[in-house]
């Protein structure tokens, strides 16, 4: 084995969760019971020539992004249209990778994620930044308060 | 969080997969070699993204396998230096705090990356922030923000004779690979504080 290059490129979360789930579904792998129907299963063969190791990483990988804030990403537009808003700014390829990843959501957040963020963009720039996110992610009140509950018990 | 890496190596292909097409065969092997495995100053390989190159087969006297070299590009799980993430609390003792990510559980923020008025209360079993007179818990199973801070490679040697049958305890209780991570500015800690 020889590694010819190790950091060849960042891949975003969402890249990796669609890559996983092309897997899973050429696969026929079924994680968490979603598919009771018996005649279903029969049909397709659960395919283990690739090794239970990738199975294994998958689910735990699906698992984590599935809860991640990418899962709010749905498809491939609105990935590129947040991509092409965030190249309007000066920005390092790795500070629009993370807030693709995390898609913050309070400017405490946003200045974790980018250096000397005040200085280089502006709060004004930031506010948009943030104003996009909400805009183009909008987070359901309903699912916050019944967690605020949860939490609360 | 995720990067592509560029590896080459020389993968063995059983007779019984000859009869598929050959890219098939490759990623199935490789998978089988790599997936969930730890390479050595690395990271944790996830699975294979795509091949880039297949070179012609070799065949070894005695094997009816066919060896091919080939050129493939995987996802490692590897953040870099500064990045920040977001996992749970497993564990919360004096030393520190362990976080899980599911798939990846060797992540450690000791005692000196946290915030600085930050306590251990050996009665809650918690970490507790005191930002301005308000108290703050890192309970376990709490979702929270870090920074990776550095990563640690141990090379783990194959057990001895006495270690594999039990009879003497492994020396090395170290994981592979594993993530010192810090916890000292706004916006990390538990995610609720910063919403």
């Amino acid at each position: 084995m020889k590694i010819l290059s190790e950091r060849d490129s960042f891949l975003s979360n969402y890249e990796v969760s669609q890559h996983l789930k092309e897997l899973k579904q050429k696969y026929h792998w079924d994680f968490n019971g979603e598919e009771n129907n018996n005649n279903h299963k029969k049909k397709h063969k659960h395919f283990t020539s690739c090794g239970i190791d990738l199975e294994v990483i998958t689910k735990d990988v699906l698992a984590n992004l599935e809860v991640s804030e990418c899962a709010q990403i749905t498809n491939k537009d609105q990935f590129k249209q947040l991509m092409s808003f965030l190249n309007q700014f000066e920005l390092m390829k790795v500070e629009k990778l993370q807030i693709i990843n995390s898609l913050p959501r309070s400017m405490v957040v946003l200045f974790t994620l980018i250096e000397e963020c005040e200085e280089r963009l502006g709060i004004e720039n930031c506010e948009t930044i943030l104003g996009k996110i909400n805009e183009m992610f909008p987070i359901e009140q309903e699912e916050g308060e019944e967690e605020d509950q949860e939490m609360e018990a | 969080m995720f990067i592509l890496s560029e590896i080459e190596d020389l993968v063995r292909i059983p007779p019984n997969t000859f009869n598929i097409p050959i890219q098939h065969a490759i990623t199935d092997e490789l998978h089988k070699k790599y997936s969930n495995k730890i390479i050595n100053n690395l990271g944790l390989v996830v699975s294979i993204w795509d091949i880039s190159d297949i070179k012609d087969g070799l065949l070894k006297p005695g094997d009816g396998g066919s060896y091919v070299g080939v050129t493939f590009r995987a996802i490692v799980f590897k953040p870099f230096r500064g990045e920040v993430l977001t996992g749970w609390v497993t564990e919360c003792n004096p030393m520190g705090i362990k976080i899980r990510l599911g798939f990846f559980d060797d992540i450690w923020i000791p005692k000196n990356y946290l915030f600085e008025e930050c306590e251990f209360k050996e009665v809650e079993k918690a970490w507790v922030w005191n930002m301005d007179g308000n108290e703050l818990f890192i309970d376990m199973n709490e979702k929270v923000r870090f920074r990776v801070e550095e990563e640690n490679f141990y090379n783990i040697k194959p057990k001895t004779s006495n270690e594999a049958l039990g009879l003497e305890e492994p020396k090395n209780k170290l994981p592979a690979y594993s993530l010192i991570a810090s916890c000292q500015e706004y916006g990390m800690g538990c995610i609720s504080w910063w919403d």
